[in-house]
């Protein structure tokens, strides 16, 4: 089954002569497993269709499935219930609560999408902060970390909650190129060995070397699809 | 609860705005705190005066006697009987007669009208001595004690003489020259301004009286019984009404009730001005955080937690705020309800306005832990309300905020 799927979603701003079709007509498929990078100019479209698929933003037409469920129709408590459940994000400028520290921010994913881990809450994040390498940091503020830090943090909140999918608009690009592929190699370790699902938006030549799939957007349309059979960097 | 955490710690990130945001609720409730505790001081405070000053909790007055106005109502002396005595006695926890009259004054070329009070011997149990201080001696037979005022005014010492010029109880006029046994001060300005205090039995002789008095002054043992008891005073005293302290001090009371109103007014107009700095404070904190809310949103957070995180952070600012409020009131109403406020020091130059006002030397406020409970409570009810339009404003950004470039 799809993880999610857009129909001919479409999402539309302005009207007249001002409009802008930022998503015109989207068909996209994303199956478990995939690390899927999107790709294409400044304005393309990259974002609009991740927050459709990531349930941010809904579709002026056409129709979003989330885990076979279309989200259409639902109402704003439960698209977000939905969201929190089976979606985790990570953002170009790393979004943490700036008055929680590492390990609480990891927590507040987990009590936000509802759930309940073996071993407690606390246990749960200091493990995910641990797989990122940063067991020894958990009491640190956001302001107290690098900026590779931090977005190692939003990587353990995104994946702390065992989302189906991970949505990832521009991850590296505040970041400087070392921390940057560490957070990728990182990215890839997570969907290599647990088959976390990624999906990314980009223009990091970096980013598409390690991406099995990239589709290529122009004015909020896909140009091209296209399978990488290696797997980039080893 | 992760929303609680949030919103407390976010209280202090911009700490110096939110305190400055604070500050009017903090006055707001400081000036309801200490407006009630001056008004209710000074209410108390006149209730005393009038009581150990004046009136005690009852007395008798001739009937017909005037409310109002400077009281002249030796025509209407009446006879205290054994049996009124005896029911005084049997009745009363102390009751003193007193013959009120209204005498010329004269010293030498200068003349004033005072008021002339002669008192029994039992007077002090009815109206304590406490705050007398008398330059002197107290006046025994055919002497005179002088108010601090009449005694300048006339410029009268202890040892000169003073001559009282009054109609008798019949009517006709008499006067006689008493040596003055001292001067009295006692810091109500009903007593000091126009008083003259002598033995009843002095008094007696210039009026004629011929054993009749003016005033019976009672004290009993709980003076919210004054109304009820006053009832029977006047039935066991003939020709007589009871004017209670009430009767005599409500009118005041009354007048003042506005100025209590006014502090209301005052405390409510400060938490208004509260209530729009922190709507504003918390509209801002919420604009300033749109990308921090969407990625809340993106989390999972509901409207209703972000609307409660907003909330709370209002509802912060109006406990903090409050809380020092009624710190700082509560500071200052226990601390003069304890010390007092010498009100002589104040009133030095204006207590000739006074002369019909009773008023003790010193005034306490009331400390009083309703009030500022009260007053807290409308403080964080104010800063709750004014953070609940901009905390909706929060509640409306939409999560896709979370990833617009700032
Ligand atoms: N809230 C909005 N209101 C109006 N127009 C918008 C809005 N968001 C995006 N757009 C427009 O939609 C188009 C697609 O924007 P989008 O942000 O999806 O592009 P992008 O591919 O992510 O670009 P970038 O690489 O710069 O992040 C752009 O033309 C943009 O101006
Ligand atoms: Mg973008």
């Amino acid at each position: 089954m799809a993880i999610c799927e857009l129909r001919k979603a479409s999402r539309h701003y302005g009207h007249g002569p001002t409009l802008v079709k930022a998503a015109d007509e989207l068909d996209l498929v994303i199956e478990q497993g995939e690390f899927t990078v999107l790709s294409g100019p400044s304005g393309s479209g990259k974002t609009t269709a991740l927050n459709l698929i990531g349930l941010l933003d809904q579709p002026t037409e056409g129709a979003v499935f989330v885990q076979g469920q279309q989200t259409n129709l639902l109402g704003d408590r439960a698209l977000t219930h939905l969201r929190a459940e089976a979606i985790g994000f990570i953002f170009q400028s790393f979004n943490l609560v700036p008055v929680l520290s590492a390990v609480e921010n990891v927590e507040l994913a987990l009590t936000l999408s509802g759930a309940t881990p073996d071993g407690g809450v606390r246990q749960a994040a200091s493990e995910a902060l641990a797989a990122v390498g940063l067991g020894e940091l958990l009491h640190r503020r956001p302001t107290e970390l690098s900026g590779g830090q931090q977005q190692r943090v939003a990587v353990a909140r995104a994946l702390v909650k065992k989302p189906a999918l991970v949505i990832a608009d521009e991850p590296t690009a505040n970041l400087d190129s070392k921390s940057g592929t560490g957070v990728l190699d990182l990215m890839r370790e997570l969907n290599e060995n647990l088959g976390v699902t990624f999906l990314f938006s980009t223009h990091d030549p970096m980013v598409m070397e390690r991406a099995r799939r990239v589709i290529h957007i122009k004015d909020g349309r896909i140009a091209r699809d296209e399978c990488i059979a290696s797997s980039g960097t080893a | 609860m992760v929303i609680f955490r949030i919103a407390t710690r976010n209280l202090f990130r911009q700490a110096r705005r939110n305190a400055l945001s604070m500050v009017s609720i903090v006055m707001g409730v400081f000036v309801i705190i200490a407006g009630h505790g001056f008004q209710n001081g000074l209410n108390e405070n006149m209730i005393r005066a009038q009581i150990d000053s004046a009136s005690g909790h009852v007395m008798t007055v001739p009937e017909g006697y005037p409310t109002t106005g400077f009281r002249q109502p030796i025509a209407d002396a009446y006879p205290l009987t054994d049996a009124s005595r005896a029911w005084l006695d049997a009745n009363t926890a102390a009751w003193t007669p007193r013959i009120l009259a209204a005498p010329r004054a004269i010293a030498g070329r200068d003349a004033m009208k005072v008021r002339l009070y002669g008192v029994g011997e039992r007077d002090e149990a009815v109206f304590p001595r406490d705050n007398w201080s008398v330059e002197g001696e107290l006046p025994g037979e055919g002497e005179v004690l002088v108010g601090s005022s009449p005694a300048r005014l006339l410029g009268v010492q202890p040892g000169d003489l003073l001559t009282l010029e009054v109609r008798t109880v019949d009517g006709a006029l008499n006067a006689m020259r008493y040596p003055v046994s001292g001067i009295l001060t006692t810091g109500n300005p009903m007593i000091d301004n126009v008083s003259v205090f002598a033995t009843l039995s002095s008094v007696d002789t210039l009026v004629a009286a011929d054993g009749r008095v003016t005033h019976v002054a009672t004290r009993i043992g709980d003076r919210r019984d004054a109304e009820a008891f006053g009832a029977e005073l006047a039935a066991a005293v003939p020709s007589t009404q009871a004017r209670t302290w009430e009767d005599e001090v409500g009118p005041m009371l009354e007048a003042q009730q506005v100025r209590e109103t006014m502090f209301d007014i005052m405390g409510l107009a400060l938490l208004l001005m509260a209530a729009t700095g922190i709507a504003n404070t918390v509209l801002m904190a919420a604009y300033e955080r749109t990308r921090e809310i969407g990625t809340l949103r993106s989390m999972g957070l509901q409207r209703g937690g972000v609307l409660a995180m907003f909330a709370l952070e209002g509802l912060w600012m109006g406990v903090v705020g409050g809380l020092v409020g009624v710190g700082l009131g509560g500071g200052l109403t226990y601390h003069y309800s304890v010390n007092g406020i010498d009100l002589l020091a104040m009133m030095a130059g204006k207590a000739e306005a006074m002369d019909n006002v009773p008023i003790a030397a010193t005034l306490y406020l009331q400390f009083s832990p309703t009030t500022m409970a009260v007053a807290f409570a409308v403080g964080v009810f104010v800063a709750m309300g004014a953070s609940i339009y901009p905390a909706l404003a929060a509640s409306r950004i939409a999560p896709a905020e979370a990833v617009r470039a700032s």
